[in-house]
């Protein structure tokens, strides 16, 4: 939501955590959770760099198996939008959230995800609401290489919103059907 | 008439006839009796000696009491640099200095430290306890420290817990009790602490709890 950058942060962490007050760095371990308003991230790590402007931005970096996630409630819409990835990098000012790394979101409509997208990096601009995605620049797998999310192609399924007409139309909602 | 002499006596031969053994026990024992006496009284001095108690040995080495050696009530110190500045004072209700430890105890201190780089230190407790050149001084019971005027210009800093423990000559401060500090809009709740002025840096142990206000710059919109 629009107000989260207004909301102040708040973190927690189950192991030591350091500050770097010349840099205005922090540092947070052990399974970390950053609140903001609707916003809500988890991870391993964490690192809380305060700007020359006075916001903050945040690194997430999830550990061993475990990716960092992120979830915001969408501006006025009972729908949320929800991505994992290695890494997570929020800048409090223009509310651009990147996901660096297998990086996976999904939009939910209450608690049904509808669209998905997956690919090496997404930055998601939640003042303008636009998502971009790029796969990550290393060569194609081999031809017979399943076309999961992990082979680094991008991957988006986009699902018909309720109540439109492409939605009475095609009961079950085929994947990579147009909205 | 030449005898022939006589020959030599031969061994005298116990005339008396042998008395009865306890007879002539009896006979030793009265013969022997001045000499049991002697040896028993000469025992008797040896034990005289051996259990006479010895004089007290000299100022034997008691245990220094931890007791006060000097108290000052609703005192205040103050200590100045080579060049006459002002470097530190402190005040407080009661002051006790304990020789055998060569510690000063404070109740309800106050201590104001104005550094080289023309930052202030503000300390206040229920009670410190501090080493005689106070390089080392323990806060105990609603410890508060506040830093402020650095030569960064950064927002006055502020410890708070149940115990702190200052290092003045090395500039660090350590607890292991919950502590919270503060700058600005952020504040951050530990289990543990470890400050250093020098370089500025701070480990903390867990649990952490961190707190940012929102940005100082304010919503465009």
């Amino acid at each position: 939501a629009r107000t989260d950058r207004n909301q102040p942060i708040t973190i927690d962490a189950d192991k030591p955590g350091t500050v770097d007050m010349l840099k205005q760095v922090v540092v947070f371990n052990g399974n970390v959770v950053i609140t903001q308003g609707s916003i809500t991230i988890r991870a391993e790590r964490a690192e809380i760099r305060e700007g020359a402007d006075g916001f903050r931005s945040a690194v997430a970096v999830g550990s061993g198996g475990q990716q960092a996630s992120f979830r915001q409630k969408r501006e006025g819409l009972d729908e949320y939008i929800q991505g994992t990835a290695d890494r997570i990098e929020y800048e409090g000012r223009g509310d651009v959230v990147r996901f660096v790394g297998k990086a996976q979101v999904q939009r939910l409509r209450g608690s049904v995800a509808a669209d998905q997208i997956s690919g090496e990096r997404i930055t998601y601009d939640s003042t303008t609401e636009v998502f971009s995605v790029a796969g990550s620049t290393a060569p194609a797998p081999a031809e017979g290489a399943a076309s999961g999310p992990g082979n680094g192609r991008v991957r988006v399924i986009l699902t018909p919103r309720e109540g439109s007409a492409a939605a009475e139309a095609a009961p079950a909602p085929a994947s990579g059907a147009s909205r | 008439m030449a005898t022939a002499p006589l020959p030599p006596p031969a061994a005298p031969v116990p005339m008396t006839p042998t008395l009865p053994w306890h007879w002539r026990l009896r006979e030793a024992l009265s013969s022997y009796l001045p000499l049991l006496l002697m040896g028993l009284l000469a025992l008797a001095t040896w034990w005289l000696v051996n259990n006479t108690p010895g004089a007290p040995a000299g100022n034997a080495q008691a245990p220094v009491r931890h007791d006060p050696d000097y108290t000052m009530q609703g005192f205040t110190l103050q200590r100045f640099g080579s060049d006459g500045r002002l470097t530190v004072q402190l005040q407080g209700d009661q002051l006790r200095h304990f020789p055998d430890t060569d510690t000063l105890e404070v109740d309800t201190v106050r201590i104001q430290a104005f550094s080289t780089d023309g930052s202030l230190t503000n300390a206040t407790a229920r009670r410190a306890l501090s080493n005689a050149d106070a390089s080392e001084v323990q806060l105990l019971g609603g410890a508060r420290i506040e830093r402020s005027g650095g030569p960064s210009g950064a927002p006055p800093l502020q410890f708070e817990g149940e115990f702190l423990h200052a290092f003045l000559r090395t500039e660090q401060l350590r607890s292991h009790l919950p502590v919270v500090l503060r700058q600005g809009g952020s504040e951050i709740r530990a289990g543990g602490m470890e400050y250093s002025h020098l370089d500025q840096q701070a480990t903390f142990k867990p649990p952490v709890r961190a707190r940012f206000a929102p940005a100082a710059g304010g919503a465009r919109r």
